[in-house]
């Protein structure tokens, strides 16, 4: 694809985004550069506004997925929630590839942009994975609650794990980061945009369940063999503040 | 007895259990109303020695009727004992179990009264978990040595993953240090397990229920203990892989506990760095597609602690280099040191559809410090490297990593191999 000289500049959603691919590829051509409100304001250059049509963003949506294998219509979904400066424009490569072959995106790993998603969304997951061990929840009245602190925007890849884990209960996990509730209620799961921490009327009662946690890893560590730094590398600090293990 | 002070005492003894992992599980039939696996397992914490805690690991009882002398809970120490009953440890394993803690059980025991009774209580406990709770999380139990047939396969349909530990590498070992075991009770219900795991593969494929040890089982050794070498500890674990299609072999350094004239003294190191070793030799077994015969011979039966077995073997098979990264195949980039599974699935996938450049190799994940002196690409190799194997050895190690090695080898010079000079390698690294 031809590549023109504009910038476009876009809402950051990912109907938004999915306009921006109709404009461009109706253009037959790839802006240069694609901005969104969180890079916008680093930037010097005016860039033209493209405004979200949900109609045509979902009409691509639906096209997208038809035409599209599910293994790379994932990958260019995760890669949308990738944290990667300029993944837009990423994207807009990986559908161009993606139309063209039967081949999975992955084994294009020999094009920068494909390389640069792969690996951002790899970071993403990998946080998501860490976090599955990591989040601790303790019971307010009859609700399971946690507070997360995340780099990447994990919340709609953490859900679904707990949701099928406790089927039967009711779940809260508070992303401090994104200022992002989500809310499980037996199975079902709901996100909260820009919300604040939720406040409780009752205070957690669990001191002796968190005693006896800390009593049991205390007696499982082999002090003959410390070894902080390879803790460190596995469970890295920033972690922690949510952690049972490690408060007072 | 408190609670807490029980599973003080208990998770204490159950600390020198390796294993902790909570993988393996592909289809997770087993029914029930809380609790889920997941095939790569989960960690929920790490402790201050660098271990990963993924399960609740506690021994039931700590009141052992055996002598065993590596064993800290032989019943000649002077330690405190403590009994659970199922209904703590399953109440237990729930209650940490909503709050995230763990991914699931890992229940141990010492041999109480004798080992069906030790089995009935296990499977108790397992069963008030899977059957009142509808627990369907990881389990995973210790077989109990000596028990009877029946209760090791009722064992086998509660847990997701079984495991005998070998505990030493050798019979006669075996026969010096643990007098109460029979070793051929030892391998009995491994045995078992194997008959038991391709008798089911054989039943129609769509099942319900649970099924036997879905996750497989692993066992471990005790390192440094007894006089086996390295090459005899290896070829164990290859046989053990394939004859009993074992998941995991673990090792575990002795940590001197007992005062024994059988044992070495209790001031002694453990031997940290020979384990390591034996892992990296064992992920070449599992990963690398290596032979036994292929990282240790008859003639060099030990380890070089210098260098790891994969850097050395390529160094020694030095004619077989480099390896063209354009066209090799999976299994010849492999064998490059700095080159993993993972690295070398994404040279093969990348240059599916382009043409690879040495520039690009690093970020492929290829470790290029370690891989530039034995790969080339499109018939280009990288510039300026002396190709000498001596200058080679010195460059894998770095002098920083060469002081760490120095002072956690444990082997006396009469065994240290004399692949390279150490002492002109001391000079260049004191430059």
């Amino acid at each position: 694809m031809r590549e023109s000289a504009e910038h476009w500049e876009y809402d950051g959603s990912f109907l938004g985004f999915l306009t921006v691919v109709d404009r461009s590829f109706r253009n037959k051509a790839f802006p240069t550069m694609i901005l969104s409100p969180e890079t916008a304001v680093e930037r010097l250059f005016l860039a033209e506004w493209v405004a979200t049509d949900p109609v045509r963003g979902e009409k691509i949506y639906h096209r997208l997925r038809q035409r599209l294998r599910p293994e790379n219509f994932l990958f260019i979904q995760n890669g949308f929630y990738a944290t990667l400066e300029g993944k837009e424009r990423y994207l807009l490569d990986a559908i161009e590839i993606a139309l063209q072959t039967k081949d999975l995106l992955e084994n294009h790993l020999g094009h920068p942009s494909i390389l640069a998603l792969r690996k951002s969304i790899r970071t993403m997951l990998g946080e998501n994975h860490a976090l599955q061990g990591f989040v601790r929840f303790e019971y307010v009245g009859d609700v399971l609650f946690s507070k997360i602190n995340p780099k990447h925007y994990v919340m709609p890849y953490l859900c679904p794990h707990f949701a099928e884990r406790y089927p039967q209960e009711k779940i809260m996990i508070y992303d401090e980061t994104h200022e992002l509730l989500g809310i499980i209620d037996h199975g079902d799961i709901h996100l909260m945009a820009h919300t604040s921490c939720p406040e409780f009327a009752e205070a957690s009662n669990e001191q002796d369940i968190r005693q006896q946690w800390k009593t049991f890893l205390r007696a499982v560590t082999i002090d003959e063999r410390a070894n902080y730094a390879a803790q460190r590398n596995h469970m890295p600090l920033r972690f922690r503040g949510n952690m049972t293990e490690f408060k007072a | 007895m408190e609670l807490e002070r029980k599973i003080e005492i208990l998770a204490e003894s159950a600390k020198y259990d390796v294993s902790c992992s909570s993988s393996g599980v592909e289809n997770n039939t087993r029914p029930g109303t809380v609790g889920s696996t997941q095939l790569s397992g989960i960690c929920h914490s790490f402790t201050p020695d660098g271990r990963c805690v993924s399960l609740l690991k506690l021994l039931f009882t700590n009141a052992c009727i055996f002598d065993c002398h590596y064993c800290i809970n032989r019943k000649s120490n002077a330690i405190p004992r403590a009994t659970f009953t199922p209904q703590e440890v399953a109440d237990l394993t729930m209650d940490f179990y909503m709050r995230n803690y763990i991914e699931g059980l890992f229940l141990s025991s010492a041999i109480i009264k004798n080992p069906d009774y030790t089995c009935e209580l296990l499977i108790k406990t397992l069963k008030i978990l899977r059957e009142e709770k509808g627990f369907r999380g990881y389990i995973h139990i210790k077989a109990i040595p000596g028990a009877d047939e029946k209760l090791i396969e009722e064992l086998g349909f509660l847990a997701d993953r079984m495991s005998v530990n070998v505990e030493l590498p050798s019979r006669e070992s075996l026969k010096l240090l643990a007098p109460d075991k029979d070793p051929f009770d030892l391998y009995k219900p491994m045995k078992q397990i194997t008959t038991v795991k391709k008798e089911q593969e054989f039943l129609p494929a769509v099942r319900r229920g649970p099924s036997f040890v879905p996750a497989g089982q692993s066992t471990q050794m005790i390192i440094g203990a007894s006089p086996e070498s390295d090459r005899s500890i290896v070829k164990i674990s290859e046989n053990l892989y394939q004859k009993y299609q074992l998941k995991r072999v673990y090792y575990s350094a002795y940590i001197p506990v007992n005062q024994d004239n059988l044992l070495p003294a209790v001031t002694t190191e453990p031997p940290l760095l020979r384990e390591h070793r034996l892992y990296q030799a064992d992920w070449l077994l599992r990963y690398y597609k290596f032979t036994a015969d292929e990282i240790l011979s008859e003639d060099k039966p030990n380890f070089n602690l210098y260098l790891d077995p994969k850097a050395d073997w390529a160094v020694q098979n030095y004619q077989r280099f480099p390896v063209d990264v354009q066209t090799a195949t999976y299994d010849q980039l492999l064998r490059v040191p700095g080159i993993g599974p993972k690295s070398a699935q994404n040279i093969v996938k990348a240059r599916k559809y382009y043409r690879l450049h040495l520039t690009d190799l690093k970020k492929l994940g290829i470790v290029i410090k370690r891989a530039q002196y034995f790969i080339a690409c499109n018939r280009e190799t990288p510039a300026g490297l002396i190709k000498d194997p001596e200058w080679i050895i010195t460059s894998l190690i770095s002098s920083k990593q060469y002081q760490i090695l120095k002072k956690h080898n444990t082997q006396s010079t009469s065994e240290q191999l004399t692949l390279f000079d150490v002492e002109r390698f001391e000079h260049a690294k004191s430059r």
